[in-house]
């Protein structure tokens, strides 16, 4: 039987960040998956990253995806494609079956499950119907194989995977007609559900989903209004056309393997519900295997990717790979990095069902609890025009500036690399909001692209004695050309007037990213924010 | 066609192969290397099955070879699940009742 140190199983960025660093530092590394395609969930993920500059913030998932590859390559790392793990025995030896026939076992000394996440489905009368897919269905069908998994497509749930899901589909040409929310308030980030909100799709907040209706397949849906106590409110019922629901209600750890394996299991529910408990080495109960990603909860590419990265280090340190001495600093690191993906008031309830896990509190010392003041429901102009990224009206009237609509905390701040001026300041954690300073703000413009929640607009008060200009970020086809005449649309996506378009600026650097100049009355410069989408042909 | 072959982010699609596949004994158009599941949905079918019990209709639902919702009879082998089998050129796709009984209701 083969023998080697570390077998990773799962080929999404967790196993890829584990089997690299555990490589880095010399160990035999073996990655298996079941997929014909390495990368997991990462290849699907076309929109730019959160996070900073460590996290490679800015740059999108499936690129993120090729460098991983293009690593674990350079270091000689196998990855064995279209192989299911189908058991885990005492002294770690594992069962295989490739191509869904040849069965096989290897020995490994050590194992990394990143095993991923399984989207939850979600039931109502006719929730079986063709047409009822999962957002994670619908991301695969149009971003890898490239096919519209339908016409006129309604999202359910708010978290991030619902807004990204709905903006992709808008990009790949469907037709979003609502995003569907029981709660009353946007789960995701509120700078991806601006972009969506820009484009015109109505967020229907307190509704739930009660049925599908159709012969033989989705060709109407139909909603109701939820109380304060979630009881559906009689009377309230709506139904709309569509041919395609997507279900976007969380994911749970895929544990089926670390069961198996006979980790102990907890349940968290901030993470997904159960998931193998672990250390803050992410070794699991069971000495020699280790978890990492969607497994170890649920969380985003790149928490996933840097706690695979940990795994991989402690599995190479406790194979003797690491000196003692160094295996700490590595640890620490990671753990930093960790901590401000989790930091702020959205990330507040994972770190502390991670913390109470791992049962290590010092780990994360240099973060305070957060206590950050509840969300608003939704973020109106005077929430940024109160938010330190705004300039003041009297910094507007002097001329181009940059206006940053980013109110909620959240963990991110490429905005301040891509700054050649050093207008734009994060300080202590990258949660904190962006803080403009706007004497200092040139308005050259080149913050706009690197935003990866797009909330960064440029205003110039004097572009003409009558017109002023606003440019925005817009990632559709088809683009607009200069000259054109188009409608010009508010944050949620309205009509307000017809504007001109005087640049349209899609340079390599700012990665398809076009970034759109239109003149528009000096008295609408706080209210449109983008355009009207083109019909595509 | 719901094929995507323009994309702001990705580009034009590439050129790939044309191969022909039949679904129920009608020939339609796939991609090389694309899923069963793509094939179908480009081509606007969305039974790809149907239950034992209750006779209701099922396409894909994860997309991802979690759930066995897409599950086909694939050159006469049942259970196949479509959404992460790759076409190939001649494959036979039919609509699976229940089991694996096959079905011979004719595509129009
Ligand atoms: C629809 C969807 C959209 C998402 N969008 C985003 C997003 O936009 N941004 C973001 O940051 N995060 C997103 N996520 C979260 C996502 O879970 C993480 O991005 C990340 O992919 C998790 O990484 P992972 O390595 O833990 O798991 P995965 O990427 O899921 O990889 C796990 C791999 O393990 C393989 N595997 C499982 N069991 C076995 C076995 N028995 N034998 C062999 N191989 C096996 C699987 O096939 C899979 O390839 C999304 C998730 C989903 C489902
Ligand atoms: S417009 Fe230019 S100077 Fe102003 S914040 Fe953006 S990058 Fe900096
Ligand atoms: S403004 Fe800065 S912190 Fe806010 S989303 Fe954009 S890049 Fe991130
Ligand atoms: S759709 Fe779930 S296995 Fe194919």
């Amino acid at each position: 039987m083969k023998e080697i140190d570390l077998l990773v199983i799962g080929a999404g960025p967790a196993g890829l960040g584990a089997a690299i660093e555990a490589g880095r530092y010399g160990a035999s590394v073996i990655i298996v998956d079941d997929q014909d395609k390495p990368g997991g969930q990462l290849f699907k993920q076309i929109h730019k990253f959160f996070g900073s500059k460590e996290h490679q913030a800015s740059i999108r998932g499936f690129q993120i995806g090729q460098e991983l590859l293009a690593e674990a390559g350079a270091l000689g790392i196998e990855i064995n494609l279209s192989t299911k793990v189908t058991g885990i025995f005492d002294d770690k030896i594992v069962s295989l079956i490739t191509d869904d026939e040849n069965v096989s076992s290897i020995k490994p000394r050590k194992i990394v499950l990143a095993t991923g996440g399984a989207e939850k489905a979600l039931t109502f009368p006719g929730w079986t119907l063709p047409g009822v897919i999962t957002a994670g269905a619908a991301q695969t069908l149009c971003n890898i194989e490239r096919v519209l998994p339908g016409k006129r497509i309604v999202m359910i749930g708010s978290g991030n995977v619902g807004l990204i899901v709905s903006y992709q589909l808008l990009q790949a040409g469907a037709e979003v007609a609502a995003l569907i929310e029981a709660g009353n308030k946007i789960g995701g980030y509120a700078v991806h559900a601006a972009k969506i909100k820009r484009a015109g799709i109505p967020i229907i907040m307190g509704h739930t989903i009660i049925s599908a209706k159709g012969k033989n397949q989705v060709e109407e849906i139909e909603i109701i209004a939820l109380d304060k106590n979630w009881n559906h409110i009689p009377g309230s019922e709506k139904s709309f056309k569509a041919d395609t629901i997507c279900l976007a209600v969380g994911l749970n750890p895929d544990t089926r393997l670390a069961r198996l394996a006979g980790c102990r299991m907890e349940y968290y529910p901030s993470l997904g519900g159960f998931l193998p408990l672990h250390d803050v080495n992410m070794e699991s109960s069971i000495n020699g295997i280790f978890v990492a990603g969607d497994l170890a909860g649920i969380e985003e590419a790149n928490t996933a990717l840097d706690e695979g990265r940990l795994a991989g280090i402690s599995s190479a340190a406790s194979l003797g790979y690491i000196k003692k001495e160094l295996f700490p600093e590595l640890r620490k690191e990671i753990w930093g990095r960790l901590g401000s993906l989790r930091d702020g008031s959205l990330g507040a309830k994972r770190l502390s069902a991670k913390r109470e896990l791992i049962g290590e509190k010092e780990i994360h010392t240099d973060l305070s609890d957060s206590n950050t003041p509840d969300q608003p429901a939704d973020y109106t102009l005077k929430d940024f025009q109160e938010s330190p990224g705004f300039p003041s009206e009297n910094r507007i009237k002097r001329g181009a500036v940059a206006c940053i609509e980013c109110a909620q905390e959240i963990p991110c701040n490429p905005c301040v690399d891509s700054c050649p001026s050093g207008a734009i300041i994060i300080k202590d954690s990258i949660t904190k909001l962006p803080f403009l300073d706007q004497n200092r703000c040139t308005g050259c413009g080149l913050c706009l692209a690197s935003c990866p929640g797009q909330a960064i607009f440029l205003l110039n008060y004097h572009y003409s004695d009558c017109k002023a200009s606003v440019s925005f970020p817009y990632e559709y086809l088809p683009l607009p050309n200069p000259g054109e005449t188009v409608m010009g649309v508010n944050r949620d996506g309205k009509p307000v007037a017809p504007v001109e378009i005087i640049k349209v600026d899609n340079r390599k650097r700012n990665d398809h990213t076009a970034i759109i100049t239109v003149a528009v009355d000096k008295i609408f410069i706080h209210d449109i924010r983008s355009i009207k989408r083109g019909v595509r042909k | 066609m719901n094929r995507v072959t323009e994309h702001p982010i990705l580009g034009s699609m590439e050129t790939v192969k044309q191969v022909e596949i039949t679904i129920d004994g009608k020939v339609i158009t796939a991609l090389e290397g694309e899923t069963i599941a793509a094939a179908l949905s480009a081509n606007n079918i969305r039974i790809f099955r149907q239950t034992t019990r209750f006779k209701t209709f099922r396409k894909i639902f994860c997309g991802i070879g979690q759930c066995t919702d897409c599950i086909m009879i694939v050159d006469g082998k049942p259970n196949v699940r479509t959404c992460v089998t790759r076409v190939k050129a001649g494959m036979s796709v039919r609509t699976q009742i229940g089991r694996g009984e096959e079905i011979f209701h004719e595509r129009d």
